[in-house]
């Protein structure tokens, strides 16, 4: 058990030593070995927001923040299971599992034993996820059968646990519900999916679930609160861990501009000199800046336990994706034509800045909730 | 009804009424169901959870969590009382 100073530090140390050299060798070979995710969890990331009686480091939500963007700034694909094992899946786990749940699954994803999948998105349900279409029926005895398919699932293709949603159709309406589903069990299966964009090292997984048995005590939460409670719930997390992966997008990028910037000439003076190119780098400043400032301020009420967080949770995400996106093709501008060679780092961040504007809610999933949120909080009270 | 009571009550329907995303003519009953008359969605629900444990205190158990808890004010006034009930 470590504190949140020094597991910050340690991220640091990790993503400098060990990830950053090596991020373009796990976007080639399509996977971060496992040695490496093995070696996150020794240094206790894997479990650094995981509560504390169960094997976790218990560090505050604006910390364990802080943490996932010295990851993300290493690798985008390792910071992506901090996303999936801890925030979407271990987080929801401790927030609304069973104890009897809670003591069997989180001492053993704290200790990287097992990495966890978060399994909501369908072929064809991606932003409408309470309409998906796999289904499960209850068994007599009180266990579940499991029909359906997944797709785009992060770490779906070496992931032990799987939170899986499914729904059943009562009286013509949807009763969600999420499942633990652990490897092994008969009837699920996982293809690592090839030929992305973006994400290619995050062991992305196409699974299909045929009648598969789970077992009555890996059902989260009740019959009818999977998506109500336990997604939203979860979706709240990644959305938080998502708008941390912006800020390490846009601050990894931005340490690319500057330095290339400050060594490279043409028209015999410096990039940097050339006031264009300042308007570049100084756009990318201001958007490390206030996107940091705003992820701090959802983990600062966080840690108060503020209900405000999910709004503006929202906010940070949109906010940090797409200026995550901005700075990346600003940054691809600025490289020239090295700019879109897989010899330079910002080839690759450009291609996974696009992938943040889509998952955890698409920008205009948050459009859409921020305008809902706009127009409560900014209205005038009518005159009478 | 205590005082205390209609402080809470009034609390919950203040909570759900600034989150409601309807035009301002509408005015929310203590037993409207909030979900069924589409004054929210169900998105709003797992705020509601933390609203109501911070409020009143409490801790919902896992088989409390189910939307009908959560469906109108006077449907979490009783969750609440119920759980503070359990916790005494």
């Amino acid at each position: 058990m470590s504190t949140a100073p020094e597991l910050i530090l340690a991220a640091r140390d990790f993503a400098n030593q060990v990830l950053r050299p090596r991020a373009g060798e796990f976007d080639r070979n399509a996977g971060v070995p496992r040695d490496v995710l093995q070696q996150m969890a020794e240094l206790g990331l894997l479990g650094a927001i995981l509560p504390r009686q169960y094997g976790g480091s218990g560090i505050d939500p604006l910390s364990y923040g802080q943490l996932t963007a010295e990851i993300g700034k290493g690798c985008s694909s390792a910071r992506a299971l901090l996303t999936v094992h801890s925030s979407l899946v271990g987080e929801t786990l401790a927030r609304l599992g069973s104890t009897e749940q809670k003591e069997r699954f989180l001492p053993a994803m704290a200790r990287g034993e097992k990495l966890a999948c978060f399994a909501l998105t369908e072929p064809d349900t991606g932003s409408d996820a309470a309409n998906a279409k796999t289904s499960y029926r209850k068994l007599d005895d009180g266990s579940f059968v499991l029909n359906g398919q997944k797709k785009w699932i992060t770490y779906g293709a070496i992931a032990d646990l799987l939170l899986v949603f499914a729904n059943e159709e009562v009286d013509g309406k949807q009763v969600g519900a999420a499942f633990i589903v652990e490897r092994g069990t008969p009837g699920l299966s996982t293809t690592p999916m090839q030929g992305l964009l973006a994400s290619r090292g995050a062991h992305l997984a196409h699974i299909e679930l045929e009648e598969v048995h789970v077992p009555a005590n890996n059902l989260v939460g009740r019959l009818g609160a999977g998506f109500s409670f336990i997604a939203n719930t979860a979706l709240f997390y990644g959305r938080y861990s998502i708008a941390w992966a912006g800020v390490s997008l846009i601050e990894a990028t931005l340490e690319e501009m500057a330095s290339y910037a400050r060594s490279r000439e043409q028209g015999g003076k410096k990039l940097r000199q050339h006031q264009l190119i300042q308007h570049m780098i100084a756009d990318a400043v201001t958007a490390a800046q206030s996107a940091r400032a705003m992820c701090e301020k959802v983990g600062m009420l966080r840690n108060a336990n503020d209900d405000e967080a999910v709004n503006l949770a929202n906010i940070a995400k949109y906010l940090t994706s797409t200026q995550a996106m901005k700075v990346c093709t600003d940054a691809v501008q600025l490289f020239g034509g090295n700019g879109i060679s897989d010899q330079y780092p910002v080839e690759r961040l450009f291609r996974e800045a696009k992938v943040l504007e889509i998952i955890e809610g698409s920008s205009q999933i948050q459009q859409q909730m921020i305008s809902d949120f706009g127009v409560r909080r900014y209205r005038v009270p009518a005159r009478k | 009804m205590s005082q205390a009571e209609q402080e809470m009550r009034n609390k919950i329907r203040q909570f759900v009424q600034a989150n409601m995303n309807v035009d301002d003519d509408i005015e929310l009953q203590d037993d409207d169901n909030i979900f069924g008359k589409g004054y929210v969605t169900s998105i709003f629900a797992m705020r509601l959870l933390s609203f109501l444990e911070n409020l009143g205190s409490i801790t919902v158990a896992d088989e409390d969590i189910i939307l009908p808890n959560f469906s109108s004010v006077d449907a979490m006034l009783a969750l609440i009382h119920k759980c503070q009930g359990q916790a005494a």
